[in-house]
């Protein structure tokens, strides 16, 4: 082979072309040219003529708008609560804390509609996750098609407005002759918290080591103490923060609350909105800053205790 | 069978669940509770929805006729789904930047916007929608701020209009849109984005030919979250829409409890329904599609 | 004791704890069930339930009370839902649907031994078949904002003057405020009951200047307060209430006439609290609760006659006599045909 000194032209399958920099064979080669626009000076994206920060600085201004949108109207209810007028005017005319004094003092029929929340809540929550958890421990990892369709017929109540579904409990209830009371509405809530916890169970359970339980198993233990002591710990963090999702979720549920509710088991949530429609009494301003201020507060609990949003975020990364 | 058939048998019952084929019965439970409070519901508004009269004693398609060939009755509908379209719309507008900046943020940083996007999410829809009354009326944020700038002089009407439902909306919905868009896009390998950059791709560039496109699971798994928030948000298109905007969710419980028109409500449900899971599907559609963006 | 039985231990005592609340929680509804259900109006009415009604009752009887609000027909369809077993025991509801539920058997006959203060009703206020009592008459008129609006507007026709353009509310025919207003509109432009469209002629004139809709008389109130609305027709009890809530609202008087509206109360068939239900009545009937209710802000006409109509009450009546002479409506023409005008109505005032 001739050898001129040009090792494309020397060794053209060495070298693919001119502008590369290493031949397959490891050769290093000094005559190579360099590309004008690679030149490592030159910022990617000025060759394309926008400014090379026009991305960040759109996409952060964009997202700094959006994060105001989330977050200022919770602000302006907190502001507005501690109104020392009748009405809501914003910016308030003056600052005090009568209505945080009226609606803890004053008002028993918000105080009770709370309580009804909470126990529909809680209940709600704590029979759900019995039920979520058992069948996510069977379906988090069976591929079968039946397995696929129950999980899909367990995560209904997330996609069917729970409009529907309060209006078909209704219609059962109604036909049943049972009649609305308590239990009706429990009914519902449990049906519309157990999708939650059975999603984040699953996943929880989905990212367990199958070889822990090969182990475990193999070591002798029975299926139940495998199940109390490597898998229900392994699932703690799923099965928080599924139940905590659920809480909230069926405490500001009002479509359910609504058709399935009777006169003695009316929840905050409806209450605020007779509140809101009917008088815009201030007071639903200061349980709205409650609510804001519990919510805050049991989500920076959940970061200390459960590290929720570390969970979350892995969950999401 | 020897041992080590043993170990392969049992290891394969454990794999395959707890106890092996017979743990399926723990998921009666929920199993049972949901056939008696699901499915019996559903089915029961389907049946009822298929009968000619408030007093439930003929069977027929009348209900559905009466939807359909009734102007208003179409409006209300085609109202409540471009509700939902546009609501998806303003959410993927600013939900794609707070992602992004979501997973271009230092950890530090990543927390607190989570706990911005968090709040919202878990603070009762009631209250929410309150706020908007506050900052839209007449004598809230936006038009005392317009009348003290002078640039408008008597306050705009902005409350109780479709837009104000759309904004509200958007805000009760846009952390549905942000979490798993914040999932697709942390989950795509940034060897892709480095060598596309490597490469001479501009930001710009490398967002709209390989970020987006690689993004789209999370983009169909939020739009659908949102629509179906959108469409059903009783309590925001009432308190914020107002007595001249009507949607489905509300005509629903006017028929039902107002009238006591049952079929007719049970109807007005049902197609609300039969919308939704043709958006689902619809977009389960497209995912199937785009999976190809990234296997392919 | 190993550590697995340990952790056992803990998760029983987790479970029987939950039990335990749980039966404390259930039995705590037990109890709450006790408690007598009753229905209200939403608005002036319900503010006024609760500082008058609930603790004359509690006082009379030591029982405490589970108030909701709930418009009349509502209220109507809630019981016609579960007869057997009925969400209220006492309920609040205007002159027609209570003859509507009289005709659907929904109520039942008022003891007239447990509620002696109905010996002090005049005739024209007592029920011939005992199934409801009168427990006031209100007034409505035109409502207007006094800062916004300088003179007083003296008839209906004066909502569609142009400079009132955006500024004017209605209120839905679900509410008893909104079908009698359209009577009287009807009434006014030489149409009755069974002949509406004269009515709603002229609300399809008026839409332009419509600002919002409210759904009932309560919410018609907050958008004069947040100044959504200007001017509009109301009850005078929500106006005087507003007033004391610092909103620059009057009422004045349509040339057309005042207009009058009665509520009664009702005992609900199936209740299981009869008897307080009753007492509920006598209260609502009694001369404190019916001399308060007649004072400030409220302003409801009494039905006792032993109750003297207040200072204020005596500018627009000084007796039921003249409050006969008020706009009224004959329910018996109208319920039928309203369910029919409830549709006709939403379908016009939407946007």
């Amino acid at each position: 082979m001739a050898d001129t000194g040009n090792d494309a032209t020397d060794h053209p399958n060495e070298y693919p072309n001119e502008y590369s920099h290493e031949s397959p064979n490891g050769h290093a080669r000094e005559d190579a040219k360099v590309h004008p626009q690679a030149h490592p000076r030159v910022h990617p994206d000025k060759r394309s003529g926008h400014h090379p920060r026009s991305f960040g600085y759109t996409m952060a201004i964009i997202a700094i708008l959006g994060l105001l949108l989330l977050i200022v109207p919770s602000v302006v209810v907190l502001i507005t609560s501690f109104t020392s007028g009748y009405s809501l005017k914003f910016p308030p005319p003056g600052l005090s804390l009568r209505w945080y004094k009226a609606l803890l003092f004053d008002s028993p029929e918000i105080v009770d509609a709370l309580w009804v929340s909470v126990k529909v809540a809680t209940l709600a929550t704590a029979i759900a996750t019995v039920l979520a958890v058992a069948a996510a421990v069977v379906l988090a990892r069976k591929r079968t098609i039946a397995a696929r369709l129950l999980d899909s017929f367990f995560m209904a109540p997330l996609t069917v407005p729970s409009l529907a579904l309060g209006l078909g409990i209704l219609v059962l209830f109604n036909l049943g002759s049972a009649g609305l009371s308590f239990y009706s509405l429990l009914a519902g809530h449990i049906a519309l918290c157990a999708p939650y916890v059975l999603y984040t169970t699953s996943a929880s359970y989905a990212q367990l080591d199958p070889a822990l339980l090969d182990s475990s198993r193999c070591l002798g233990a029975s299926p139940w103490r495998t199940f109390y002591r490597i898998v229900l710990p392994a699932l703690r963090p799923g099965i928080a923060s599924g139940a905590f999702i659920a809480f909230m979720n069926s405490f500001d549920n009002v479509a359910l609350s609504l058709f399935l509710s009777d006169a003695r088991t009316e929840v905050l949530p409806i209450r605020l909105w007779h509140i809101i429609e009917d008088s815009l009494d201030v007071r639903a301003a200061a349980a709205s800053g409650i609510l804001i201020a519990v919510t805050l507060v049991s989500m920076l609990l959940m970061e200390r205790f459960a590290n929720a949003s570390s969970n979350m975020s892995r969950q999401i990364r | 069978m020897n041992p080590t058939q043993k170990l392969t048998a049992r290891r394969a019952r454990v794999r395959s669940g707890i106890s092996g084929l017979s743990d399926w019965w723990l998921t009666l439970p929920l199993g049972l509770f949901f056939a008696i409070f699901v499915a019996v519901p559903l089915l029961l508004l389907a049946a009822i929805s298929f009968h000619t009269d408030a007093s439930m004693q003929h069977w027929g398609v009348n209900q559905y006729q009466r939807y359909f060939t009734d102007p208003y009755n179409r409006g209300v509908l085609w109202s409540t789904i471009g509700l939902g379209l546009a609501t998806t719309a303003v959410c993927i507008v600013f939900g794609y930047p707070i992602a992004w900046l979501y997973t271009a943020s230092a950890p530090k940083w990543r927390r607190v916007i989570l706990l911005c996007i968090l709040m919202p999410l878990l603070t009762s829809s009631v209250v929410r929608t309150f706020a908007w009354v506050v900052i839209l009326g007449n004598d809230g944020l936006i038009d005392h701020t317009l009348m003290a700038l002078g640039w408008v002089t008597y306050p705009v009407k902005l409350l109780y209009t479709p837009s104000a439902v759309v904004v509200s909306l958007a805000q009760i919905e846009l952390p549905l849109m942000i979490l798993p868009l914040a999932s697709s896009l942390g989950a795509i390998d940034t060897r892709l984005t480095e060598a596309s950059h490597a490469l001479g791709a501009s930001q710009w560039r490398t967002w709209w030919r390989i970020s987006m496109p690689l993004s789209v699971p999370g983009l169909l798994s939020g739009a659908l979250l949102v629509f179906t928030g959108a469409v059903s948000a009783f309590v925001v298109q009432t308190l914020v829409g107002g007595g001249q905007l009507m949607y489905m969710p509300f005509y629903i419980y006017q028929q039902a409890i107002e009238s006591q028109d049952y079929p007719f409500a049970a109807a007005v449900a049902m197609i609300l329904l039969v919308c939704i899971l043709i958006m689902v599907t619809a977009l389960n559609y497209f995912g199937r599609k785009t999976r190809g963006f990234i296997h392919g | 004791m190993s550590l697995i039985d340990f952790e056992r231990r803990k998760i029983m005592q987790a479970l029987a704890a939950l039990g335990a609340v749980s039966i404390g929680i259930g039995t705590r509804t037990a109890f709450a069930a006790e408690s007598l259900a009753a229905t209200t109006f939403p608005g002036a009415w319900e503010e006024s339930e609760r500082r008058f009604q609930l603790p004359a009752f509690q006082k009379a009887t030591g029982n405490s009370v589970s108030l909701s609000a709930s418009q009349a027909v509502d209220t109507l369809t809630k019981l016609t839902a579960a007869r057997a077993n009925p969400p209220f025991d006492v309920v609040m509801m205007d002159e027609g649907p209570y003859l509507r539920g009289v005709e659907l058997g929904l109520f039942e006959t008022i003891p007239s031994a447990k509620v002696p203060n109905l010996a002090d009703l005049p005739p024209k206020f007592i029920d011939p078949q005992g199934l409801g009592a009168y427990i006031s008459a209100q007034i409505y008129g035109i409502a207007y904002n006094t800062e916004r609006i300088k003179t007083a507007p003296t008839s209906w026709n004066d909502l569609l003057k142009p400079e009132y353009k955006g500024r004017v509310g209605l209120v839905g025919l679900d509410s008893t405020l909104g079908i009698v207003w359209m009577v009287a509109l009807a009434k006014m432009l030489g149409g009755d009951e069974a002949h509406m469209d004269p009515a709603f002629d002229y609300i399809r004139k008026l839409m332009p200047n419509v600002g919002a809709v409210a759904s009932n008389p309560g919410a018609l109130g907050t958008l004069f307060q947040q100044g959504q609305i200007d001017i509009s027709c109301h009850y005078i009890n929500n106006v005087e209430s507003l007033k004391v809530k610092g909103v620059p609202v009057a009422l004045s008087k349509p040339d057309s006439g005042w207009g009058l509206v009665r509520s009664t109360m009702n005992i609900v068939k199936n209740t299981k609290l009869r008897d307080q239900a009753a007492a509920y009545i006598n209260t609502a009937l009694s001369v404190e609760v019916q001399s308060q209710m007649t004072g400030s802000p409220y302003f409801v006409a009494p039905t006792n006659s032993k109750v003297p109509f207040g200072s204020a009450l005596a500018a627009i009546a000084r007796s039921s006599k003249e409050m006969e002479s008020f706009v009224q409506v004959d329910w018996q023409k109208l319920n039928p045909l309203r369910a029919a005008y409830i549709d006709r109505f939403n379908r016009l005032v939407k946007a």
